[in-house]
């Protein structure tokens, strides 16, 4: 039992620190995020920057996005190395250059379905989801707003201190900053529904 | 012989030598080692492989069987969370416990990063180890760019230049994400484990028992202080739900009520014998000398088998209830005698031949049960045969030197004399009433055979097994909390699985690695969802040391450590430039791993559940098989190879009980064969049928009713038989001996059957099922041969009176 205790919480912080989320007041908040979200479908470009500060180094990473919502979202990196990333209710795949696939079906693992539902919640505007993984502070500058997102858990602060979601009528960026100082920059662009 | 023969009739000669012969006894009894045996391995016989086995499957369940976990749930998250902090508060500190967990630790997730990354070299995923078998940098260099590039990847990229092929991380993902501990439902929030069912939170809690605590339920055990502590918790928080799982709860219950059922049981047949002995006998001594008889045939039984054995198992203490039927029966038979008056010496001689038959057709019957392969009966037979043999002992040397009974009295003959005119079927046989008592014995002979024929349809459908799950009833909350636990958890452990045995743990480990292959094939075709072995996360030396030697022969093949040219360009893409940290940390060869080296909590909790390690010299693990399917043939898989054993502990035990009953009753028929054989010369060929004919009917009679009622016959059953066997022919024996009409042979056989009926009868009532069918097939023969035993009676004696 205790050997599934940890292993069980170790994924869990995994599963947390990989999402990102927007989230103030909660009822602008809500509106905000019902707004961005009111879409069936959002497509865009996204930029990813990686810093890592112990090699003094940035991972630049561009591709484009599709969020449908209460499907899924897709991601695909085009340069510089080709990858997809599809996330759904009941699975996450990711798909290489070469075309070989790795699945992961929410059915085999708790933290898996956890990570896709909030992931999901995000993107669906589903703040009450959020809140369940964050404190969710949040700033409003006239049409722009920044939603600040600190993990509940412990555990999961000690891999991402908090992240930040910028936005406008869109989601424009998402930043996460790890407990050594790393960050995590996703920058959207070109959004069309 | 004329001495000898004036000396048994010496109370200090009797005396000296009851004396003599139990102090012998006894002193190498209290020498021998005090051991209680509860292995049902050991019940197997010595050919058995599983016996080889069986020290190592008892550590590995010493360990798995100390571990309990409470669900504490609730609508509101934080009701639940509340609760466990509670029950975390009282019992993190409690002796009871070994080790209690609730909060999550937030080092957890670093800790096993930083080793996985240690490590790299010689742990590895098997896509990973096959890929470098087979020199393929590029599929390692892509999932390597996948992490550094992709959306959503946490992967930590601090270590990069010495691990530019994210060879940690990938060990993170296959330990962690892949683990088959990672189908369950639970997750993290707010720092403890939680899952969700029908809309209730639940938190987990668990804990591991200290190894000085007692399975069974006593003052001030742990396990009913945090029952106390739950009941409290739902007593403030209606709302509540709690789901306890884990053997010690299992164990605890059934030893609590256990106790107070036994309590009550024989306390009410002790009084109800008690009762009975005084009003017949009248006087407190018969009774202390029978109580006093019966204690020292159990002690000598218990000495002479530690003596013998060096231990007692649990089940020969259940069998060895038969010592105390037939004990109580000699003493009844003996004083119902001296109460007419006779001295203890002329009633010896009175009942001796009685006496002495039977108490050889009982020893037969056991003498004959050593002869099997199982020692377990041995073990069950010699205690049966020492006890039995103090007693007759007791009866033979020690009671006649009673002082002379100066209050003889009547005994109260008037229920033995109403019972054996039951049996006047007819009048007379002399004189003119020849002709109508022609048609009364036909129409006796008829309703025997009747009966008789009606017992065939019942023993055809008997069904002769032993299943020990059919034998075990947990409560409704206990059922109900195992139940969603299970769900909530989804883990699929099987009841079946592997033990891999070597002689050292590099062996086991390697013979595992064989095994997990077999395993891998089996998930490939369905028949297992997954498994668990401590290879799959310590591998051999040998495997570590391929993997290390692979990666570096893929990646610095040249003798000046080099870093490969195929290489070079995957390092240049993700802006390595200065390859040396990737060269250096794979130049010297790394620590390899060993079972008992020290890894992060999650894998040591782990591996403290697969790895047995060192037991009697030999090493040993565990392999378990999750989500077995029904076409899944754990023998198959393990044969092939010697150091792998597949356990299947309750089929195994439930296959060794079963045949345990048939060659007992195999044994106990052919120790009655020659028991008829003795009965034959003693009284010859038709008088012999009559005696032996009624512990036999009982029998039939007992395992028929058996199978009108769709009652497995199990093992416990088949004790009962032997009992029977063993107790009935005595009652069948002091018949013919006695005569039908003699009222103080009546009046002993009745008493003797009552306080059996009384006493074994009284374990039918129990709430445990090997105990209540014990009792029930003990009652049904012990009946049913007291009802044929006045049928015993030879002619001759029928009318002596």
């Amino acid at each position: 039992m205790l050997n599934k205790f940890f292993l069980i919480a170790l994924v869990s912080v995994f599963a947390a620190v990989s999402i990102a989320a927007p989230a103030g007041s909660k009822a602008d908040l809500v509106n905000a995020m019902s707004a961005m979200t009111a879409h069936k479908v959002t497509q865009g470009d996204f930029k990813q920057i990686k810093t890592i500060k112990k090699l003094n180094r940035e991972f630049i990473s561009t591709g484009t996005f599709t969020i449908t919502n209460g499907e899924g979202i897709l991601w695909n990196v085009e340069k510089p190395f080709a990858s997809k990333l599809t996330i759904s209710g009941d699975k996450m795949v990711q798909e290489s250059a070469n075309g070989k696939k790795t699945e992961m079906a929410a059915k085999d693992n708790a933290v898996f379905a956890e990570f896709s539902k909030t992931i999901q919640s995000v993107f669906s505007g589903k703040v009450d989801e959020l809140e369940k993984h964050f404190e969710v502070s949040f700033k409003k500058s006239g049409k722009s707003y920044v939603v600040n997102l600190v993990p509940r858990e412990a555990a999961v602060r000690s891999v991402i201190a908090s992240m930040v979601l910028e936005a406008s009528a869109e989601l424009d960026k998402v930043s996460l900053i790890d407990g050594e100082g790393n960050t995590t920059v996703y920058e959207f662009t070109n959004h069309s529904h | 012989m004329n001495s000898l023969t004036t000396a048994i009739k010496q109370k200090p000669f009797c005396i000296a030598i009851w004396v003599a012969l139990h102090a012998i006894l006894f002193v190498l009894g209290v020498l021998s080692p005090w051991n209680v045996e509860t292995d049902l391995y050991s019940v197997l016989p010595d050919s058995s492989e599983f016996k080889n086995v069986s020290e190592a499957e008892k550590a590995l369940s010493a360990r798995s069987m100390r571990n309990v976990s409470v669900l504490l749930g609730h609508e509101n998250f934080e009701v639940a969370k509340n609760a466990a902090e509670t029950v975390e508060q009282i019992f993190s500190k409690d002796a009871g416990f070994e080790e209690t967990r609730l909060h999550v630790d937030a080092n957890t997730m670093k800790e096993m990063r930083d080793f996985l990354f240690e490590n790299r070299y010689v742990l590895q995923s098997p896509s990973v180890r096959e890929a470098l078998k087979n020199g393929d940098l590029s599929s390692l260099q892509d999932a390597s760019v996948q992490k550094i590039y992709g959306a959503f990847s946490m992967a930590d990229l601090n270590n990069l230049e010495s691990d530019p092929l994210l060879l940690g991380e990938q060990n993170f993902d296959y330990y962690t994400l892949e683990s088959p501990l990672m189908s369950g439902k639970f997750s993290l929030h707010d720092g403890v484990l939680v899952a969700t069912d029908s809309n209730v939170t639940y938190v987990m809690w668990s804990a591991v028992m200290s190894n000085s605590t007692s399975a069974m339920a006593n003052d001030g055990h742990v396990l009913g202080r945090l029952y106390k502590t739950l009941d409290s918790l739902r007593t403030a928080e209606p709302g509540l739900k709690i789901a306890k799982s884990g053997v010690p709860f299992h164990s605890y219950e059934s030893s609590k009520n256990a106790q107070s059922e036994i309590a009550w049981i024989s306390g009410i047949s002790i009084v109800l014998i008690l009762i009975l002995l005084l009003t017949v006998y009248r006087s407190p001594l018969p009774i202390l000398c029978t109580v006093g008889s019966i204690g020292v045939a159990a002690a000598a039984a218990l000495a002479t088998t530690w003596l013998l054995f060096g231990s007692i198992h649990i089940f020969t203490f259940v069998f060895g209830t038969s010592v105390i039927g037939v004990s109580i029966d000699y003493a009844i038979h003996f004083f119902t005698d001296w109460k007419k008056g006779c001295s203890g010496f002329d009633v010896r001689s009175h009942i001796l031949k009685g006496l002495l038959l039977g108490f050889m057709t009982t020893e037969l019957s056991y003498i004959a049960l050593t002869f099997a392969d199982f020692p377990l009966l041995k073990q069950m037979a010699v205690f049966s045969i020492a006890g039995l043999a103090s007693s007759f002992a007791t009866i033979l040397l020690l009671f006649p030197c009673l002082p002379h009974n100066k209050k003889a009295g009547a005994l109260p003959t008037i229920i033995p004399q109403k019972f054996i005119s039951l049996y006047d079927v007819k009048p007379s046989t002399q004189g003119a009433n020849l002709v109508q008592t022609t048609p009364r014995k036909w129409i006796a002979s008829i309703v025997k055979v009747v009966l008789l024929l009606a017992l065939i349809p019942g023993l055809y459908l008997l069904n002769v097994q032993t299943d020990m799950r059919t034998l075990y009833t947990m409560s409704d909350e206990l059922k109900a909390s195992e139940v969603l636990s299970a769900r909530l958890n989804n883990l699929g452990v099987s009841a079946n699985y592997f033990i891999v045995e070597g002689a050292s743990a590099e062996e086991v480990l390697r013979t595992e690695e064989d095994l997990v292959k077999r395993l891998n094939v089996a998930k490939q075709d369905s028949l297992i969802k997954n498994f668990l072995a401590t290879s799959s996360i310590i591998p051999s030396e040998n495997t570590q040391r391929e993997n290390y030697e692979s990666l570096r022969r893929a990646v610095l093949p040249s003798k000046d450590f080099a870093v490969s040219g195929a290489m070079q360009p995957y390092l240049e893409s993700i802006g390595i430039t200065n390859d040396s940290a990737f060269a250096n940390s794979l130049k010297s060869e790394p620590v390899y791993l060993t079972p008992a080296a020290n890894v992060p909590q999650s894998f040591k909790t782990l591996l403290n559940m697969l790895w047995i390690g060192e037991v009697n010299g030999k090493f040993y693990s565990a392999v378990l098989p999750l989500h077995v399917s029904k076409d899944f043939d754990i023998s198959k898989i393990a044969a092939g190879s010697a150091q792998v054993h597949a356990v299947n502990k309750m089929g195994n035990i439930n296959e060794t009980l079963t045949n345990l009953s048939r060659v007992a009753l195999m044994l106990v028929a052919i120790a009655y064969v020659i028991v008829f054989v003795i009965l034959v010369l003693v009284y010859k060929f038709k008088a012999a049928v009559k005696i032996i004919r009624a512990p036999v009917i009982a029998c039939l009679f007992l395992a028929s009713v058996f199978g009108y009622a769709g009652i497995t016959f199990n093992f416990f059953a088949i004790v009962g038989i032997i009992l029977t066997l063993g107790i009935g022919i005595d009652y069948a024996l002091f018949f013919n001996e006695g005569g039908r009409k003699n009222l103080s042979t009546a009046l002993a056989v009745m008493l003797s059957a009552t306080t059996t009926v009384i006493s074994f009868g009284s374990l039918s009532f129990s709430s445990f099922t090997p105990v209540a069918t014990f009792g029930l097939a003990t009652l049904l023969g012990i009946l049913c041969c007291f009802a044929l035993s006045p049928l015993s009676a030879t002619s001759a004696k029928k009318d002596r009176d």
